[in-house]
């Protein structure tokens, strides 16, 4: 999983040369995926394409018009005009993107939440830290259950969610207060729950996940250390 | 030397609360006795169970005089008030009152989030698998152990929370409503492991209504009134003592019974002032769902052809065991879900050709979770809320929301935040919610939760009441008094089935069918088998006259033993 983190790192290079890379390296991320076997490829697949697609489409049209210093028109839409230069700025900021991005995603997909925090605490960290870090996981899903349990109950009382789209803007409109209100309230509830459970208890904690760190996966770490280190001297190396 | 709690006059108050919550409250508890705490919502018994747990000061803040001892066995005599909440909580645990949101957000399987506790404490790994395991299994969870524990009915979550309490073994255990969500089969396990944890020198106190359920286990009693104790004793001399109605408790039937002072509860005048004209409206609507399957997305099989008839002037109670397909049924009432086979019919409308909004003109629902359907800042928009996105008239706006506030006795709190309320009062704000749309048919979802003595009187004279009006009602809980009392028809369901249908006399007293649907007969059909009347007897005006017949108009304390 740290192994494509650390192909994130890889693209720094400034020109086109480097814009092959990106591409190879999603596959080389999607392959992880799929050799993983714990998450559907597909699934992975298009979540990131749903979330780079906006950013790709604004940083083309931003860098593509205004990109400063930039002359070679390529494409002349009435008075706009976009530059070479631009484009393939943006092309190479949004495969940086892509690979973080898409590097993150293959680390939720492929690792449980718990045996990430598991983790984390097996290699030091402290369980408040710990919980921090899966409460930002769960943050998104929890929300969006609350969301969806909200307008159901708005509109079974007779808030129309349908329509015009500027007319489902202004439904959601209703659906902020209750839903930050209730999120607050249940920061209240959770931290009793986890009072109630021992959470603070002055003792040290045992686990029920223990993962295995084998030789194997110590030496690769390492070793995509070390590589991710030769590719920056490389990269940023004063030519 | 055995385990002993003792509560010495006790006084707390919130912070910034004008008047304490608890007064002077005192009482001493050993270790294989188990406490029950009654009284009206108000009276203070959360608040008594969060202090026993440290919670009232400690997380709350507030005010605290006097003190909680705890006689640990090694001998050590703790007190609440100087030992940090961390540390007291491995001696005495708590289970909320509110079901959903207990899970720690820590772990997201059943079985991690019960273990979840003994991880904290330093349990070894192998005796955290051991217990955690025993525990699933003593309350009927062990099938859910792989579960996500959000995606758990309301009756499955609260078993998640009283097992993540009972797997630490505290010395003390207190609950706060442990059953308000729970079908009877989940009720009887969870007394079970109760039983076996005050056999196993364990101190157990109860916060609850339903002390008909309790009875078995009970051994002592204290009933709250104001924050103060108004009795306090052995369960068996508490609850035949006369006037508990009056503090907002009612007794298992048969002490009632026993006591001289029971009344059937249709002798109380209803609490507010409304005729069936009131409530009547010009449209009259008949439900029908026609062979209706449902599947969900995840794959489990929530309904599997389903049909049923909801006349106006009627009550249908839909029963059966948590996770039976009623919620699920009952969303297609609404359109919140759509069948995937056959069609819902409300009148003569399909309800697949209409969005949720405008079902709404016709259906009002209540859900099973106030939480998630409050969404105003007072009480009067937020029953407003609905009147108004059916572009009700400013005068019929007015009419409609004051009628509900009445009706749900929430006069008095139309200016008050839905947040500051008490748990039940939010309740009766998402009924009254409901209630102000005038809509020709009501759904309501487990709307007992929580409810006191007071509340149930006041639902059973609301649901008769709007019975009376012609209103067609779905009325979907575990509790079988309510069912016996106000229902026309039964519809038993099971495993997505309609396992029965028929009067609630038919189905009450059919016990080979409640069984299979793990359910059980209310008390009155089991006092009225006791007392061997001549005609089996299903609700509390029949047993009434039964007893009124057999006695002469009298019956006396004692005459059960007969």
């Amino acid at each position: 999983m740290l192994a494509a983190l650390l192909l994130a790192l890889v693209p720094w290079g400034r020109d086109e040369r480097w814009l092959a890379v990106p591409p190879l390296l999603v596959v080389a991320q999607g392959a992880l995926v799929a050799l993983n076997g714990r998450a559907p490829l597909l699934a992975w697949g298009r979540r990131l394409f749903w979330l780079m697609a906006p950013i790709f489409v604004s940083l083309a049209l931003v860098q593509g018009l205004f990109y400063p210093g930039a002359r070679t028109v390529i494409w002349q839409v009435g008075p706009l005009s976009f530059k070479r230069e631009g484009l393939l700025f943006a092309t190479l900021v949004g495969g940086r993107l892509l690979l973080v991005v898409g590097a993150f995603m293959v680390l939720l997909t492929t690792t449980h939440p718990a045996d990430l925090t598991a983790a984390l605490v097996q290699v030091g960290l402290p369980p408040e830290g710990a919980y921090l870090v899966l409460a930002a996981i769960q943050l998104l899903p929890r929300m969006q259950a609350r969301a969806q349990a909200i307008m159901a109950a708005q509109q079974a009382r007779g808030l129309a969610l349908e329509g015009a789209p500027w007319q489902r803007a202004r439904a959601l409109l209703p659906l902020v207060g209750p839903l930050v209100l209730g999120a607050l309230h249940e920061v209240d509830e959770r931290a009793m729950a986890l009072e109630a459970r021992a959470f603070r208890a002055p003792r040290p904690k045992t686990s029920l996940r223990t993962l295995h760190d084998s030789p194997a996966q110590r030496l690769g770490r390492w070793l995509l250390v070390l590589a991710s280190g030769i590719v920056l001297t490389a990269t940023r190396w004063p030519r | 030397m055995p385990v002993r709690c003792s509560v010495e006059h006790l006084t707390y108050t919130y912070p910034a609360a004008p008047t304490p919550a608890l007064r002077e409250v005192a009482f001493d508890v050993t270790a294989g006795e188990v406490a029950l705490v009654a009284g009206a919502n108000g009276a203070g018994k959360s608040t008594l169970l969060a202090a026993l747990a440290g919670f009232a000061p400690h997380f709350f803040g507030g005010h605290l005089e006097g003190d909680v001892w705890l006689d640990a066995p090694s001998g050590e005599r703790l007190s609440m008030r100087h030992t940090p909440l961390a540390e007291w909580v491995t001696r005495v645990g708590l289970v909320f009152s509110n079901p959903f949101n207990q899970m720690s957000g820590a772990r997201l399987t059943v079985f991690e989030e019960v273990a979840f506790g003994l991880e904290n404490l330093g349990v070894p790994p192998d005796e955290i698998r051991r217990r955690v395991a025993a525990v699933l299994d003593q309350l009927g969870l062990a099938a859910l152990a792989d579960r996500s524990s959000y995606a758990l009915s309301g009756g499955q979550q609260q078993r998640v929370a009283i097992a993540s309490i009972l797997v630490l073994e505290p010395e003390l255990l207190a609950l706060d409503e442990p059953t308000a969500q729970l079908d009877p089969e989940g009720t009887r396990e969870v007394l079970a492991a109760l039983e076996a944890l005050s056999q196993a020198q364990h101190i157990v106190v109860v916060a609850t209504h339903d002390l008909e359920a309790f009875e078995p286990l009970a051994t002592h009693g204290l009933v709250l009134r104001d924050g103060r104790v108004a009795r306090r004793g052995a369960f068996a001399d508490v609850v035949r003592q006369p006037g508990l109605a009056a503090l907002g408790v009612t007794p298992p039937l048969s002490a009632a019974l026993e006591s001289g002072a029971w009344k059937p509860w249709s002798a109380t005048p209803p609490p507010f002032d409304l005729t069936p004209d009131d409530l009547a409206l010009p449209t009259f609507l008949e439900v029908r769902v026609e062979n209706v399957a449902y599947r969900y997305p995840e794959g489990v099989e929530a309904l599997r052809s389903v049909s049923l008839v909801m006349k106006p002037g009627q009550v249908v109670a839909l029963v059966g065991r948590n996770g039976a397909g009623k919620t699920t049924l009952s969303k297609m009432l609404i359109g919140l879900l759509r069948p995937e086979a056959g069609r819902v019919l409300i009148g003569e409308h399909d309800a697949r050709a209409f969005s949720v909004a405008r079902l709404a003109r016709w259906v009002g629902y209540v859900f099973q979770n106030p939480a998630d359907q409050i969404f105003k800042r007072t009480v009067w928009d937020e029953v407003a809320f609905g009147p108004r996105n059916l572009g009700f008239s400013p005068e019929r706006l007015k009419w409609a929301v004051e009628l509900a506030l009445a009706a749900c006795g929430l006069e008095g709190l139309a200016a008050a935040h839905p947040y500051e309320l008490l748990p039940n009062q939010r309740r009766w704000v998402t009924l009254a919610s409901a209630l102000a749309m005038e809509t020709p048919v009501l759904v309501l979802d487990e709307p007992t939760g929580g409810f006191d003595r007071f509340d149930h009187l006041r639902l059973r004279h609301l649901l008769r009441a709007l019975r009376a009006a012609g209103r067609t009602l779905l009325l979907i809980t575990h509790d079988m008094s309510l069912v016996a009392e106000v229902a026309d028809q039964v519809v038993v369901m099971g495993e997505g089935r309609v396992l029965a249908e028929g009067t609630p006399r038919q189905i009450l007293t059919d016990d080979e069918l409640l069984a299979k649907a793990g359910l059980e007969p209310p008390p009155v059909v089991r006092v009225g088998r006791m007392l061997k009347l001549p005609r089996e007897v299903c609700t509390e005006e029949e047993l009434a006259k039964a007893l009124r017949d057999r006695n002469g108009g009298i019956w006396r304390s004692g005459f059960l033993g007969v």
